[in-house]
């Protein structure tokens, strides 16, 4: 049974119990011993049903994290190796303008080595 | 002699077709919009850790108070077992355990997320950082060019040569033009990896916003659950019991024949109903306001995947005629403010 199918059940029996309880004390009200003690057990079963539920929900929503985690992790992984490739393309830019600022500097050098 | 002759009118005509191969063809990154979406996940994991935590600790409170589910735990089930060391296993899988683990595991997911989120805005985003960083690298250009083009000159015209010349209009527009070139490439360079990335990671995005969206479902049976087992330990059959028993006295009391105790005893049935209605109207308001934050959080996981979709097909908007004009025309606007700018520096 999938998570989504299971936290829709588990939503209807936690509404059904509630309905329940709130039957037995409609009946409670009106003395009628009998028939509340009959739904109070319909609300036993209901809220034992509700519990294995959820202890199941939390099981396999707790199995399917840490794949999405490590997706998540990968996709940002990814984000970053793209930044800092962009940064290297100005970084080589940067290097490059500097370089010609160098062309001065090795003029001067020549010409003292040709007078 | 001056080597650069072409009118800078006519080379920066050339460089804006250049440059409008990459710019025109597409919309600029919403930026404002990768921000907003950076900043939603974030509020999104803060909301989300708070209303679980409170929860959780109303399902400690009902634990404390009697049963869950029906069903009470012993305290044998209840106690810690060291297995090794730091180790530690509890026996009783409690509604409070469940929705703290819950938590942590969400949180997790939503920090994951957020990081996402922050480095798209990074990706997206800094186009203003590195358009200035470029600027800056197209004015020491200009400097350089023209402090090379000097020396050489000097040099050749020391050497009985007829000198070269490299006029300030012509350093200026080649630093115009290698910038925007760059700058182009970079943006062109962003756009097609957020395009990629964000195409790889629309169906995380999908499966991690379900995931997130069958917590909150889950929560908020479980706050009803929390609610149902408190109203069914309070107005139970004891509580029917002495109101069948006030009942009765109030009648003696009417009847002028209740003794002093039969009255005293009205007095503290009325005012124990009194604590329980109180309490249930509490309980009540606590509810419907997890209620509503749990509906809230459900909607803002729901809005999640549509948003980050919009964000990536953003990337891809052809742009009308109009709009591609618009777009070339700022773009070669914004090469005459710089040409501009470096022309003066010279």
């Amino acid at each position: 049974m999938s998570l989504s199918t299971k936290v829709e059940i588990y939503e209807q029996s936690v509404n059904a119990l509630a309905r329940c309880v709130k039957l037995e004390a409609i009946l409670r009200d009106k003395d009628d011993a009998v028939n509340a003690d009959a739904v109070g057990v319909k609300a036993s079963s209901l809220a034992a049903l509700a519990k294995r539920l959820r202890e199941e929900i939390q099981a396999q929503w707790t199995q399917a994290t840490p794949a999405k985690v490590t997706k998540l992790k990968s996709l940002n992984s990814d984000l970053q190796q793209e930044i800092a490739a962009i940064k290297r393309v100005i970084d080589h830019a940067a290097r490059v303008v500097k370089a010609i600022g160098y062309v001065d500097d090795v003029i001067k050098v020549a010409v003292g080595l040709l007078t | 002699m001056q080597i650069f002759r072409v009118s800078k009118g006519v080379l920066l005509c050339c460089v804006a077709v250049g440059v409008a191969h990459f710019a025109g063809c597409s919309a600029p990154i919403r930026t404002n919009e990768f921000g907003k979406f950076e900043r939603s996940v974030a509020a999104m994991q803060s909301s989300t850790h708070d209303i679980f935590g409170e929860i959780a600790a109303d399902a400690r409170r009902g634990l404390v108070e009697g049963k869950e589910f029906g069903f009470a735990f012993k305290p044998s089930e209840l106690m810690v077992e060291r297995n090794e060391s730091f180790d530690y296993s509890i026996e009783a899988r409690t509604l409070e355990s469940m929705l703290r683990e819950m938590r942590s595991s969400l949180f997790d997911l939503n920090s994951s997320m957020k990081t996402y989120a922050a480095s798209l805005n990074e990706l997206a985003g800094g186009g203003e950082a590195d358009a200035a960083r470029i600027a800056q690298l197209a004015a020491d250009l200009n400097t350089n060019l023209q402090d090379a083009s000097s020396s050489v000159n000097g040099f050749i015209k020391s050497r009985g040569g007829a000198g070269l010349e490299l006029s300030a209009q012509a350093t200026g527009v080649v630093s115009t033009i290698a910038a925007a070139a760059l700058e182009s490439h970079i943006e062109h360079t962003r756009r097609q990896s957020l395009r990629r990335v964000m195409s790889e990671g629309q169906a995380t995005i999908d499966e991690t916003a379900a995931l997130g969206q069958l917590a909150v479902k889950t929560a908020a049976s479980d706050a009803y659950a929390i609610y149902t087992q408190w109203f069914q330990l309070t107005f139970n059959d004891s509580y029917s019991q002495r109101r069948r028993t006030m009942d009765g006295l109030v009648a003696k009391r009417d009847a002028a024949s209740a003794t002093a105790d039969e009255i005293r005893l009205i007095g503290e049935i009325q005012d124990e109903q009194q604590i329980a209605r109180g309490k249930l109207l509490d309980r009540n308001d606590e509810l419907m306001n997890t209620f509503d934050a749990l509906s809230e959080l459900n909607a803002a996981y729901g809005k999640l995947p549509p948003a980050h979709a919009a964000l990536r097909k953003s990337l891809d908007k052809e742009l009308s005629t109009f709009d591609s004009v618009r777009e070339f025309y700022g773009q070669v606007e914004r090469m005459q403010r710089l040409y501009k700018k470096l022309s003066s520096a010279n």
